[in-house]
């Protein structure tokens, strides 16, 4: 029988001397410190901090920019692979949205380093929102510093809420009217909406509320200002509260109404700003990032809105509520966690670090404590919108409802976006008269779907 | 004439193994073991950290137990037959005018054709998202003559766009092969066809469609295979799920159930579709071989 042969036998030599060069390179040392962040302007300013952190330092510190899915499943596939492990960047943002996954299972499961001892030991804890602090901690131990608070203001087309016997000075836009206020219940604004419904045959709308059919995030937002949260610390999940099934009655009246005041804004980019430009949204919920990049992306619109704190379904609710979110952690395959921490100290906790973020951006700060929170540097808000406390954002920071960060609460808010859809389908359809019922029913059976995947967990 | 010495002739053995051996471990490195590993993952259930606790077909039973699970396979499957049942005779109608003796420029309108998949899922989402947005060109011009409607916001109109991009992506490349297929039919048979009086349509039947069958065959394969596979175009339109999860896809689920961090019960997802792959494929994949001319 014939041997393979000098072809094969040259061939295999070959693959065996690379094979062996291959493994026998040594692993480049780690250098420096990896930082992965997930927005444009973040990647600017931290390129910013870190060139002036280089000069007092000469730390390196490599900064990379991913969008937020890509950065979370990197950090996922690297965290669940030894091997990779030493790839893991050493400080990580994540966002509100996307960092659940990371805080599932048992606590050593955890993909985080817990942050407590670094926290207590310069007493940063203290300065911290404590509603924020509570968004990144699980089982007694925080494992992210909030960078943000995001409280949530109405906003509104200037002069929609005037009445005849306010003063109708016009102000800088030749728009009447800084003493306006917007209704103070959820139900005065919806009914507001509407023109007078004598002599009608069908209601009209008057203007429009930003109240998205398909979305369950104003929901949310509504549901959070209530003081319910989706899904506690604790893994339980809060969709059979009694208050969720109410608010979802509510939210499915203004949209499925014939001709209703709620409309779904453009999903695309800056669909949302065009739909204010074109005059097809009047009324909006709006966190300070939204208002961030209303001023930088419409200045056209100086002077044509408002803002003021939300209206409330309760004298008990909340006057905000808060939408999206972000933290920095360590993770916990980080090789120099002591390290790492001086450097978020440099970068998000230093004074310097705050200014600077300050100067670029109206985002209020999770650092400072309630009562104390970093200021922007000009007035903004005052000059952009009209009758609007500069301090609006601050004040109602001190008010931000809590909310959990889990692996749980995107699947509920799921749950509760069928449900939503289910209930706008039947009042629009007019086959409504058990629909409170039926609202309840199917949040039990989600509630119970989510138990049943909590319990898969073991949570 | 002298006879080639034992010492130069080509001996079997063990040669075609030795040179095969590459591409072996290649595909058994690459392919074979993340298999393995994505099914033993798919029987365990998995944190972010390397956690593992061994759960049996816990995650199949969930899985199938999941109502929205079933709502992405009822979304899959009508994606899936709307898909073949739409593009397979567009391609073929198409790939016809492009055979026509009469029709010029085909060589250009073939490439324009294929062009349209060259540049791939991503970029026709993002085409579509931009053509049928609310102030875009196609919902801008509808609206102008008082048809209001927003596919990025109506769960009935969600999985149709996604269709209508799908098609556009890929009709053209059907196109192609079906015309290439058309051209390699023996134009004599044609001629027979018309001496013996057949018209145009007849001429389709009886010759055009016996000599495409195995590529129809392929089209059908293919096409159903990529499209119970679909992702892409509905995360770039929507960004996820679509309004109230109306363009939710299996894939789509499993993508969710990766972002829940549970990467076993994504496997067992992953392992479920190509269960349904496999049903879906035979009757197909057996058709096929009966149409092999």
């Amino acid at each position: 029988m014939g041997g393979p042969g000098k072809t094969f036998w040259l061939m295999a030599c070959v693959a065996l001397m690379s094979a062996l060069v291959v493994l026998s390179r040594p692993v480049s040392p780690r250098t420096g410190i990896r930082l992965w962040t997930f927005t444009a302007a973040e990647t600017d300013m931290l390129k910013t901090l870190a060139a002036e952190r280089f000069l007092k330092t000469g730390d390196v510190i490599h900064i990379e920019r991913l969008s937020a899915s890509v950065l979370q499943m990197r950090l996922m596939s690297l965290s669940d692979s030894e091997p990779a492990r030493t790839s893991v960047p050493d400080i990580v943002e994540l966002e509100i949205g996307t960092a659940g996954m990371f805080f599932r299972g048992k606590e050593a499961h955890i993909g985080l380093r817990p942050l407590d001892d670094f926290l207590n030991r310069a007493g940063w804890r203290s300065r911290l929102h404590p509603a924020r602090l509570e968004t990144w901690s699980i089982g007694g131990h925080t494992y992210g510093v909030p960078l943000d608070v995001h409280p949530v203001a109405l906003l509104y087309r200037a002069g929609l809420f005037d009445r005849p016997d306010a003063n109708q000075s016009p102000n800088a836009a030749g728009i009447a009217n800084a003493n306006e206020r917007p209704p103070e219940t959820w139900p005065q604004l919806i009914s507001a909406a509407y023109v007078d419904r004598s002599g009608q045959r069908l209601p009209r709308p008057r203007f429009h509320i930003e109240f998205p059919e398909n979305s369950a995030d104003v929901l949310v937002m509504l549901l959070m200002q209530r003081g319910v949260r989706l899904v506690d610390a604790a893994g339980a999940n809060h969709l059979d509260d009694p208050r969720v099934a109410q608010t979802i009655l509510f939210y499915a009246g203004a949209c499925g109404t014939f001709d209703g005041p709620a409309r779904s804004s453009d999903r695309s980019a800056g669909g949302w700003l065009r739909d204010l430009a074109a005059g097809r949204i009047d009324v909006a919920l709006v966190p300070d990032w939204r208002v961030d990049e209303l001023l930088i992306r419409a200045p056209e619109l100086a002077g044509k809105f408002s803002l003021s704190p939300l209206p409330v379904f309760d004298p008990t609710d909340a006057p905000t509520s808060t939408w999206g979110g972000t933290m920095v952690g360590i993770p916990r395959a980080c090789p120099d966690p002591e390290r790492a921490w001086k450097i978020i100290e440099d970068l998000y906790l230093s004074q310097y670090a705050c200014d600077a973020r300050a100067r670029r951006s109206i985002v209020v700060s999770a650092l400072g404590g309630v009562d104390a929170l970093p200021r922007s540097f000009d007035n903004r808000l005052a000059t952009y919108f009209v009758g609007t406390s500069p301090d609006i954002f601050h004040t109602l920071a001190g008010q931000v409802p809590a909310r959990q960060v889990t692996s749980l609460e995107p699947l509920a808010i799921a749950a509760l976006n069928r449900v939503l859809g289910r209930a706008i389908d039947t009042v629009r359809s007019g086959r409504d008269q058990s629909l409170q019922a039926d609202v309840t029913r199917w949040l039990d059976a989600a509630h119970q779907q989510l138990d049943a995947w909590a319990s898969r967990d073991g949570g | 004439m002298r006879q080639p010495s034992s010492r130069t002739s080509p001996a079997p053995g063990l040669a075609p193994y030795a040179f095969l051996l590459p591409a072996v471990l290649l595909w058994l490195i690459f392919q074979a073991y993340p298999l393995v590993c994505s099914l033993y993952l798919s029987l365990h259930h998995t944190a972010p950290g390397g956690a593992r606790t061994f759960v049996g077909l816990q995650n199949f039973g969930f899985l199938l137990n999941d109502p929205r699970f079933w709502l992405a396979v009822a979304h899959t499957l009508g994606f899936t037959i709307a898909y073949l049942v739409v593009q397979i005779p567009c391609a073929l109608a198409l790939a016809v005018l492009l055979n026509h003796p009469n029709v010029r420029w085909a060589s250009a309108s073939r490439f324009a054709f294929l062009s349209t998949y060259l540049v791939g899922p991503v970029f026709v989402g993002l085409l579509f998202a931009q053509l049928f947005r609310r102030d875009g060109f196609v919902i801008g011009t509808l609206a102008s003559m008082g048809v209001d409607i927003d596919p990025f916001n109506s769960p009935v109109l969600a999985l149709p766009l996604t269709l209508l991009a799908a098609l556009w992506l890929s009709t053209g490349l059907a196109t192609t092969y079906l015309s290439a297929s058309m051209r390699r039919i023996d134009p004599q048979l044609y001629d027979s066809a018309t001496v013996d009086g057949a018209g145009g349509w007849r001429r389709f039947w009886h010759v055009t469609l016996p000599g495409v069958r195995p590529v129809l065959a392929f089209l059908l394969l293919a096409g159903a295979v990529v499209s119970l596979q679909l992702f892409e175009l509905p995360y770039v339109l929507f960004q996820g799920a679509g309004p109230r999860s109306s363009a939710l896809t299996i894939v789509m689920y499993l993508f969710i159930a990766f972002f829940a961090g549970d990467v076993g019960y994504a496997s067992a997802v992953a392992w479920t579709l190509v269960a349904l792959i496999v049903v879906v494929g035979l009757p197909l994949w057996k058709m096929a071989r009966g149409w092999r001319v």
